[in-house]
């Protein structure tokens, strides 16, 4: 009994968690400051990006390569590849962030691909525009937020003004957080992804450079 | 038969998450090899229309009972402009045991014992095994592939035509395409280029999945019956003595050189 009380309690902080994973304050009016967290989290400029990701469900766990290459129109393609070479999914991003799925092999939807996973991997790319507001987090970091109709898209800053985390947020739940570990590359040494509404994880590790 | 049999695989690989093309893709690539026992196998059927190609091959590689070669693959995607390179090797022991690594950009792994798969992913500085429901469907492909090198042809799939073609470059290219339409959604067709005589070596294999997707398979440093690592077969941490076999062992073929020919 003590023990369902407690995972009863420790499912419930979970849900809690979930629903409002940030205390934002509000928007705080220093333009300098805000050029400044704009300004360090630029796309980088890389011809094309190769990951090596592993994804885990409950019980269930899928390794492959994802390969993202920034188009001269800026747009993106991005393809997974399974570790024997067959094609997982291909994805190609329109300049103005329209998806098309070209070919899918994995057992979900085209919307679950363009908006869920697929934008994860893109997040690095996606950074946030002036249009975003600046607010502090009770920790004193500070945070950017962009407002896209219900959807808010939450950047995270460390103490140094690092580029630490990217959170996605429908009303008040949280679709997905993102956390980006850097190592001074144009990319993110590592992502890691955690989507509570798909009830998945994944790591992914920057191995363009070999 | 066959098509009955693709369409349980079909579905037994999808039920486990596992893109068909994924299983195929591996079935093929070990079969090209393993020494194309298992096409030269199907044709053993019908013995009077055996490509002379397909005995030789057979007859040429009937004596090998360990085979390591290693390959660069290359995967392109020509409607997004999306090509990647992997490095690999591949270790085959009979009755059946086989190492499917491949070493760059990432690491992974894939180890069947005749029984069962394992699929092992190189991950934040570890080999990881990978819970993966796919496993069973690939060990299923792997077995299968285990009964035609040892030449047991009982259980054939004839999933393919089968044609013979003249290659300026060596003995032949053997072109697969799919008998059924069912699996010619997942794969238009397979090219397998061979080497001259004595050795018959595979030296080139194409895989046209789609018609925006191919993936090429370049051979090299072929190693036949030489004594392989320890705990090849079982464990990823032989990766570092396996990729030391190639360069321990002397190649079969003297002109065998460390790039692959384009």
């Amino acid at each position: 009994m003590k023990r369902l009380t407690c995972s009863i309690l420790l499912l419930g902080l979970m849900v809690v968690g979930c629903a409002s994973p940030l205390s934002l304050g509000p928007a705080v009016d220093d333009p300098a400051r805000k050029a400044s967290l704009l300004q360090s989290c630029h796309p980088p400029d890389v011809s094309q990006a190769v990951f090596r990701t592993v994804v885990r469900w409950p019980g269930r766990e899928l390794s492959l390569t994802e390969i993202v290459k920034p188009q001269p129109d800026a747009g993106y393609s991005v393809v997974g590849v399974s570790d024997v070479g067959s094609t997982l999914y291909a994805v190609r991003i329109s300049p103005d962030g329209q998806g098309e799925v070209i070919s899918k092999a994995l057992p979900f939807s085209d919307r679950w691909l363009l908006d869920g996973f697929v934008a994860e991997l893109l997040v690095p790319w996606l950074c946030p525009d002036q249009s975003s507001e600046l607010h502090e987090l009770s920790d004193g970091t500070e945070a950017l937020v962009q407002k896209d109709g219900s959807v808010q898209r939450v950047y995270l800053f460390d103490a140094s003004g690092q580029w630490v985390q990217f959170h996605r947020r429908s009303g008040r739940r949280l679709r997905c957080q993102v956390s980006l570990e850097w190592d001074g590359q144009a990319l993110p040494m590592t992502i890691r992804v955690e989507n509570p509404q798909k009830h998945y994880q994944a790591v992914r590790e920057n191995v363009s450079g070999e | 038969m066959a098509v009955e049999k693709l369409s349980l695989l079909r579905i037994r690989a999808i039920a486990a998450g596992v893109p068909v093309a994924w299983v195929l893709s591996l079935a093929i690539l070990m079969v090209a090899v393993g020494g194309f026992r298992s096409y030269a196998g199907q044709e053993q059927t019908d013995s009077a229309q055996q490509p002379l190609l397909l005995r030789l091959l057979r007859e040429s590689r009937a004596p090998y009972h360990t085979v390591a070669v290693r390959f660069t693959q290359t995967k392109r995607l020509a409607i997004l402009d999306v090509t990647l390179r992997s490095e690999g090797m591949i270790f085959f022991r009979r009755p059946g045991l086989i190492r499917y690594e491949i070493l760059s950009p990432v690491r992974s792994l894939l180890l069947h014992d005749t029984r069962k798969a394992q699929c092992y992913a190189f991950t934040e500085g570890r080999w990881e095994l990978l819970r993966s429901p796919g496993a069973t469907a690939v060990g299923r492909v792997l077995r299968q592939i285990g009964h035609w090198i040892q030449g047991d042809f009982d259980t054939d799939q004839k999933m393919f035509h089968l044609a013979v073609l003249p290659w300026d470059q060596g003995a032949g290219c053997i072109r697969l395409t799919p008998r059924s339409e069912g699996l010619a959604e997942y794969i238009q067709g397979v090219s397998i280029y061979v080497d001259e005589a004595p050795d018959y070596q595979v030296r080139r294999v194409v895989i046209h999945e789609s018609d925006i997707d191919t993936t090429e398979l370049l051979f090299r440093r072929e190693r036949r019956n030489k004594p392989i690592p320890e705990r090849t077969f079982v464990s990823p941490d032989a990766s570092e003595a396996c990729v030391d076999f190639f360069r321990q062992t002397e190649p079969d073929d003297p002109n065998d050189t460390e790039t692959p020919p384009s």
